[in-house]
Order: C-alpha cells, then structure tokens, then sequence
C-alpha cells in the first residue's frame, strides 16, 4: 500500500478514548484564554479612545495655550505702543501749551503795537491840524477840538498872554462868566504860565479849579495856558498817551499860534523870500 | 474779498482825518467823507454804502436827524450805522439806538477798538 494514501488526515471527531474532564478543562481554558483576551482587548479599546480624548484635549489646550500666548505678546506690545504714544502725546501736550502761551504773548505784543500805532496816528493827525491853518482863531478852535476829541476834555478853556495877564480866549463845557483873566505868576493858572511842563493839579478848591495845566511855549517864548477842569462823563483819567499829547499840543499848539498871529499881524503878507536870505554881514 | 463802501460823517477835521486813518487799516474798506448831516444826505444818493459812520454833534443836520432819515430811505435803511461822539451818557445811547443805530462808541477814540467794531458790522474778519 501507498504510504500517503494510508496516512489519514487527523480526525476531529473527539477520540472516544481522551478522558471526558481534560475535554471540559480544556474547554474552560479557551473558553477563560478568548474571555480574558476579549477583556484585555476591550480594555484596550477603552485606553486607547481615553488616550485619543486625552490627546485631543491636549490638542485643544495647546491651540488654545499657542493662542493665548499670541494674545499675550500681542497686549505686551500693545502697552508697549500705549506708553510710547502717551508719552508723546504728554510731549505734544506741552508743546501745545508753550505755543499757546508764546500765541498769546505774540497777541498782546501785537495789541500792544496797534495801540502804541494808535496813539502815534493821534499825534500826527492833531500836529498835522494844528498847522493846517494860519488863522489864530481856527488854531485856538483846533486846540480846543485837540483837548475835547482827542483827550476827552469836557471842560477846558485856553488862555492867551496879554502883557502881563492872561486872557481866557476860548473855553467848552464852562460858562465864559466863571472864567477871568488870571494875572501871570499868581493862581494856578498865573503860575502854570512860567512852568515848563504839563501840570497835574490835586488842589481841592472849589470849582472851577483845573484838574490840568498845560502851559503853552515854544522855546523861551511863553504864549498861554490851557486849564483842562473835567474830563468827559466816558473818561475816568487821563493816561500817559493823553499827557503825550498834551506836550505835544504845548509846544505845537504854541508854535502854531505864534505862527498864525505874526500872520494875521502882517496882514496875511508872507516876507518876500529875500527876508530869509542871510543878512549881508553874515556872509 | 469785495470792497466796502463807507461814509463817514464828522464836522471835525481833525476828528474825520483821524478816523480815515484808523479805517485805512482794513484794506478791503473804501472811506467817503462828509462834513456834515446835509452833506452826508447828498453823498447818499451818490452810492449804496456799507457802513455809515456819524458824529451826533454837527451844525444843520446832527447826527440823531441823519440817522432817522438813513432809516427812512429806501437804499440804506438796513445799512449798518456807528455813532462816534463825545455824548457818553446811557440815555444818549439809548436813544440813538432806539432811533436805528447799530452801534455807538464814544470819543475820545481808540483806533482798535473802531476797527474790531467796524469788522464786526461788515462782518468781516
């Protein structure tokens, strides 16, 4: 016989002949070995999805954590830029204040300037009126319009020298009839005369007593005075531009005048020009 | 900016001078001068003026009558009107107020002061 046609394959029929306990034994064993590898494998499953939620927690918090620490940088750098901009606002601040203040200085200089300009235009306007006439009436009237218009006289009158008196000539906002000549170096007025600069007054004698003397002179040549006795009800003083104006019309306002009266005294005849060519001796 | 026209009314000479020389400052201003209310009335009817300018004390025609006829004529009955004047009581400001003026400054004047006014009426800067 062939040997591999007599070699059986094994049989799986239970051989009759094992012993009945080692079949269940055995039984039991598999049945114990694929239970436990069944547990194990379930616990297996159960780590790894534990492992998988755990790593995607971790994921998350790491995403979160990558996030906040952006965050973070980002509001570092952010109180970094705040700082350096209030800084420069703190900078900008101050320069604003020191241009507003060097602002403000420039416009009081400059109001200042418009009012010294002011002042200037009155000067030049009163000398230039002063002398656009040669009629000592119309000089005496621009003196009294000087005094009430342009330093805020509203009573005042002017006196003119007469020998050895002084005769009021003109007057506004006192009655004529209150007003005599004053004889030269007595009274206020007499004595304002020989003076050479505006005069305040602080005596408290009744009215009429001028407030301000303003004796009238060119060179040594006296000519008059004007007593100023109230200022106009609008001005509470006189201030330092009216007592400019003042020395000005002391002077000019005389010098005008004498002009004038030599004028009218030569019958408005002006000296031919060989009256002002030097003298034969002076040659 | 177009120019403005502006008549200023003052029988003094000096007081007038002086004034045209404080408007002189504001360059787009154009002065016209009258000697007294009647004058003023004349030169009225020469132009339409801006700005009237008036003194209260003048001969023929004061300064009150003026403003009352400016106000009644038909071409400058809303023009601006400035009283300069050495009246300074409150019841003479009333009253030309009353009677149409705009505005009122007393003498004796500051230049400024007529020019911050002047550009106030004009509403110019």
């Amino acid at each position: 016989m062939d040997r591999r046609a007599r070699a059986k394959p094994p049989s799986n029929r239970p051989r009759t002949s094992e012993p009945k306990d080692l079949l269940t034994r055995r039984k039991k064993l598999l049945e114990t070995y694929f239970e436990n590898g069944r547990q194990i494998a379930s616990e297996l499953v159960l780590e790894i999805d534990g492992v998988r939620k755990r790593i995607q927690e971790l994921e998350t918090e790491n995403v979160s954590l990558r996030m906040q620490l952006k965050s973070d940088h980002a509001i570092r750098e952010l109180i970094i830029k705040i700082e350096a901009l209030e800084g420069e606002r703190n900078g900008l601040l101050s320069r604003s204040a020191e241009v507003e203040r060097q602002a403000q200085h420039e416009v009081a200089r400059a109001a200042a300037v418009e009012q010294e300009l002011s002042n200037l235009a009155s000067l030049y306007v009163a000398n230039a009126q002063l002398h656009a006439t040669l009629d000592p009436r119309e000089v005496v009237q621009t003196i009294g319009q000087l005094i009430l218009q342009f330093v805020g006289a509203g009573s005042y009158a002017v006196y003119l020298v007469d020998g050895d008196r002084l005769i009021p000539v003109a007057c506004e906002g006192i009655a004529p009839g209150e007003l005599r000549a004053e004889t030269i170096g007595e009274g206020l007025v007499g004595a304002a005369f020989l003076t050479n600069d505006v005069l305040r007054v602080t005596d408290d004698s009744p009215p009429p007593t001028p407030q301000v003397l303003v004796p009238l002179r060119v060179g040594d040549s006296r000519v008059g005075v004007v007593a100023i006795y109230a200022l106009l009800e609008q001005k509470a003083e006189l201030a330092d531009a009216d007592f400019e104006m003042l020395r000005m019309l002391a002077t000019q306002g005389a010098s005008a005048l004498v002009g004038a009266q030599f004028y009218a005294a030569a019958a408005g005849h002006v000296p031919p020009f060989q009256a002002l060519l030097p003298r034969e001796g002076n040659r | 900016m177009s120019e403005r026209l502006c008549l200023v009314v003052e029988d003094s000479p000096m007081m007038r001078q002086l004034l045209v020389f404080a408007l002189a400052r504001i360059k787009t201003l154009k002065v016209v001068e009258a000697d007294d209310g009647v004058d003023a009335l004349r030169k009225l009817t020469t132009a339409r003026f801006d700005l009237i300018i008036t003194d209260i004390n003048m001969p023929v025609l004061d300064g009150l009558k003026l403003v009352k006829k400016i106000r009644s004529d038909e071409v400058h009955k809303d023009t601006p009107i400035m009283i300069v004047t050495t009246e300074g009581s409150a019841e003479d400001r009333q009253r030309a107020l009353q009677l149409g003026a705009n505005a009122y400054i007393t003498k004796p004047i500051q230049a400024p002061q007529v020019i911050a006014k002047v550009k106030e009426l004009l509403k110019i800067t």
